[in-house]
């Protein structure tokens, strides 16, 4: 009788466990989302990031001294007027059709570069996967990295259909503050959702040696630096979960996540240094995958990066995540 | 990623800390002569019976930080509770406490513990208690390949605390810089908790 007791408690624990599992990835054609994956070129994002580094060796720096006598010197080494010309060439290469958003503020002027696959059955319904195009020197990871990404996540989704709207953006200014991003989210009509936005921010450097990770304050990182981090919030959580379970079906990436309180505090302004941020602010769900920039790039925002730095596994895992991240939200592939 | 936000400096802050503390410990100095006046004296000669409960209200200023694989709960802030003096030496208590940190979350605290009774060194009343604690709100929570679901149930520690400068008398009381630490249980990972609490003080009610 306490055998069939036994029996009938792991039979339970199991069902339940399978029930759970199967709930957070409901309705994944999981199959699917991996021939999506495959698709993913790192060959392609090194070919795109390099056109962006040549865009941002070449560009005229950043009028830093329109913003006064105190200007952040590193401004002064920000370029951003050939980089988003690029972002909107390679996606025209691809055969999209993007679109700039642009604002004008004197020295703070912005141009977003956005692009819509529209949704065949919720287009009102966005799901947003960015990253930002500006950048210190030549920005190979910060963010040619991210900016390479979204373009190819452009090239492959496109090949599909989805039920909601897949918008990649890529912000300008993010830099000086998230300029880019916060006047994007101003601009967002009350007609549509955001179901989530993914911003991709410096995803392709990585160290395999004990003591290369560094935390912020109240965070338990592993040692090893060779590991992308998420990093969301409690409105977030369920894509979170949803995200780990499909990096962990597919076997993607390393992934580690942080889930930050809805609330800013002084204690979590590491949480905020992205363009995920003015989303959050604005009360939309989003996500943040990165590499960690500075607890982990000792030439992070220094001339001294360059593309031979790049591990191109934690690259294209990263990519290959988002890409299936976003087809799932979006409801497809179809 | 953008560079990091510059922080304010923290000058004023000890500052404000300092002056506080140096209030604390006058009015602690003050209890402990009230308490060695002979009116003082003749009140705390009174018998107590062995079964004799006291029942005290108490204010306090509490830090924690909760830290395991799992999460981080970290903050400063107020809160408040009540302790039953039992045979004048045990203590029964549970608080409540509001803490501002990474992101606000709530204390709740019970302890059993044990003070010196006033037999001993009068109105320096030291005590030891071992606290149950649970924190609930926001919390930063870790998500890793073994652990694909954030904490979502209250982070729940055990440990003890020292009120090494805790002074009684005429049914009040003070203790400055309590300390504790305990075992963060997010099992099967166990991780660490630091409380600590600048000034308490209480009132006897009955």
């Amino acid at each position: 009788m306490i055998t069939r007791a036994r029996w009938l408690l792991l039979f339970l624990a199991v069902a339940t466990g399978l029930g759970c599992a199967d709930d957070v990835l409901a309705g994944a054609d999981l199959a699917a989302l991996g021939r999506l994956a495959a698709e993913v070129s790192i060959d392609r994002m090194v070919e795109d990031d390099v056109a962006l580094m040549g865009a941002h060796e070449g560009d005229q720096s950043f009028p830093c001294g329109e913003l006064g006598p105190n200007a952040w010197t590193l401004s002064c080494s920000l370029t951003n007027q050939a980089s988003w010309r690029v972002v909107e060439q390679r996606l025209r290469d691809a055969g999209l059709e993007p679109r700039l958003h642009r604002t004008e503020d004197g020295a703070l002027s912005t141009v977003n570069v956005l692009c819509d696959l529209p949704g065949v059955e919720r287009p009102d319904e966005v799901v947003l996967v960015g990253a930002h195009h500006d950048a210190f020197y030549s920005g190979v990871d910060d963010n040619g990295s991210g900016t390479a990404a979204v373009i190819e996540l452009g090239r492959v989704l496109s090949r599909y259909r989805f039920a909601r709207t897949i918008r990649l953006a890529v912000f300008d200014l993010e830099e000086l503050g998230l300029i880019g991003s916060a006047r994007y989210v101003d601009s967002i009509p009350p007609s549509e959702t955001i179901v989530i936005a993914v911003a991709l921010d410096a995803i392709a450097y990585a160290r395999h040696e004990p003591g290369s990770q560094q935390s912020p304050f109240g965070f338990a990182l592993p040692d090893v630096g060779d590991f992308i981090g998420m990093i969301t919030n409690d409105d977030t959580t369920d894509r979170a979960t949803e995200m780990f379970a499909l990096n962990q079906r597919l076997e993607l990436v390393r992934l580690e996540g942080a889930v930050g309180p809805s609330t800013p505090s002084a204690l979590t302004l590491d949480l905020l240094r992205a363009d995920h941020a003015p989303f959050w602010l604005a009360g939309m769900p989003a996500m943040l995958l990165t590499d960690t920039g500075n607890f982990r790039n000792p030439y992070y925002h220094t001339p001294s990066e360059w593309l031979g730095m790049m591990d191109l596994g934690l690259w294209g895992g990263t990519a290959r995540l988002a890409a299936v991240a976003v087809a799932f939200w979006a409801r497809g592939p179809r | 990623m953008s560079p990091c936000l510059p922080r304010r400096g923290s000058g004023t802050g000890r500052c404000g800390l300092g002056r506080l503390a140096r209030a604390a410990l006058a009015g602690a100095v003050l209890l402990s002569s009230t308490a060695s006046s002979p009116a003082a004296a003749g009140e705390s000669d009174e018998p107590t019976t062995a079964s004799s409960h006291s029942l005290a209200i108490y204010g306090r200023s509490p830090g924690a930080l909760f830290r395991s694989a799992a999460r981080t709960a970290a903050g400063v802030g107020g809160g408040a509770g009540a302790r039953d003096t039992v045979w004048g030496w045990l203590l029964l208590q549970a608080d409540l406490a509001y803490l501002v940190g990474l992101g606000n979350f709530g204390e709740a605290r019970l302890g059993v513990g044990a003070q010196l009774p006033d037999s001993v060194a009068g109105s320096y009343q030291p005590a030891a208690t071992g606290l149950l604690s649970l924190y609930f709100g926001d919390q930063l929570r870790f998500m890793s390949t073994d652990r694909p679901t954030p904490a979502s149930d209250p982070a729940v520690a055990v440990g003890g605390q020292l009120e090494l400068l805790r002074f009684v008398a005429q049914g009040q009381h003070v203790s400055l810089l309590a300390v504790g630490v305990g075992a963060a249980l997010d099992l099967p990972d166990v991780g660490w908790l630091v409380q600590a609490s600048l000034i308490e003080v209480g009132l006897t009610v009955f």
